[in-house]
């Protein structure tokens, strides 16, 4: 039997969890200043209870990025002191007619 | 019954350490871009964060793996959010958030130290 499904980092399963949240809380909004707190909360808490749910020994880090959409650039960058093997990350952008959001989930074994 | 013990760091994360390096490394590299340009931000995000990775391998923090989070972006009066949640240990883990920004240009960048047992 494979162990190593339960005790890795899956990007796809991740990244899957990642878009239903972010398609659940801002899917067919429009940008709102008053909404953009609540919002970027509950994505994180989101996905933060779906990955503790896939019970696996990993510490987590969830951060999103909401930004209203008005031509100005935007770049995101990281950079990751980890185990290669053991340890992943997964970032998801999502755009809409009025706003991005750009979501990370950083996993890091324990 | 049984007794899980936990390590201890023998020389823990200081937020305190972490966000003077921050200080010292983003001020000087932002206000060296005169103009917001797209192709120079893209590779000045990157480096940042292989900068900053490179100076927290130096402070020598026991057993701590880190992420290092760069986002860099254009002043144009737009309104921005940024959150984030974790999953880890309370007494041991931590991070550190720096923002700063000129009339073109804002960075904000987050390191995170999370214990290895």
């Amino acid at each position: 039997m494979d162990d190593t499904h339960d005790t890795s980092f899956i990007v796809d399963e991740v990244s899957n969890i990642t878009k239903e949240a972010i398609e659940a809380t801002i899917g067919s909004q429009s940008y709102q200043q008053a909404k953009i707190n609540t919002w970027t909360s509950n994505i994180v808490e989101a996905i933060l209870n779906s990955l503790t749910k896939l019970n696996k020994p990993f510490k987590y880090i969830v951060s999103c990025v909401i930004m209203q959409k008005n031509g100005a650039g935007l770049h995101t960058a990281s950079s990751c002191f980890w185990d290669n093997t053991t340890d992943g990350s997964c970032t998801v952008r999502w755009e809409n007619k009025t706003m991005y959001a750009i979501v990370s989930v950083f996993g890091l074994s324990i | 019954m049984n007794n899980f013990i936990v390590n201890r760091s023998s020389h823990p994360f200081n937020s305190h350490e972490v966000k003077q390096i921050l200080e010292q490394i983003v001020c000087p590299a932002i206000n060296r871009q005169t103009d917001y340009d797209s192709m120079k931000c893209i590779q000045l995000s990157k480096d940042l964060s292989q900068i900053i990775k490179d100076a927290m391998k130096l402070l020598n923090y026991d057993q701590y793996k880190y992420v290092i989070q760069v986002v860099l972006g254009q002043c144009q009066n737009e309104n921005l959010m940024m959150t984030c949640r974790c999953l880890w240990d309370i007494q041991q883990d931590n991070y550190v958030s720096y923002v700063y920004s000129n009339e073109k240009i804002f960075c904000a960048v987050t390191v995170f130290g999370l214990f290895y047992y």
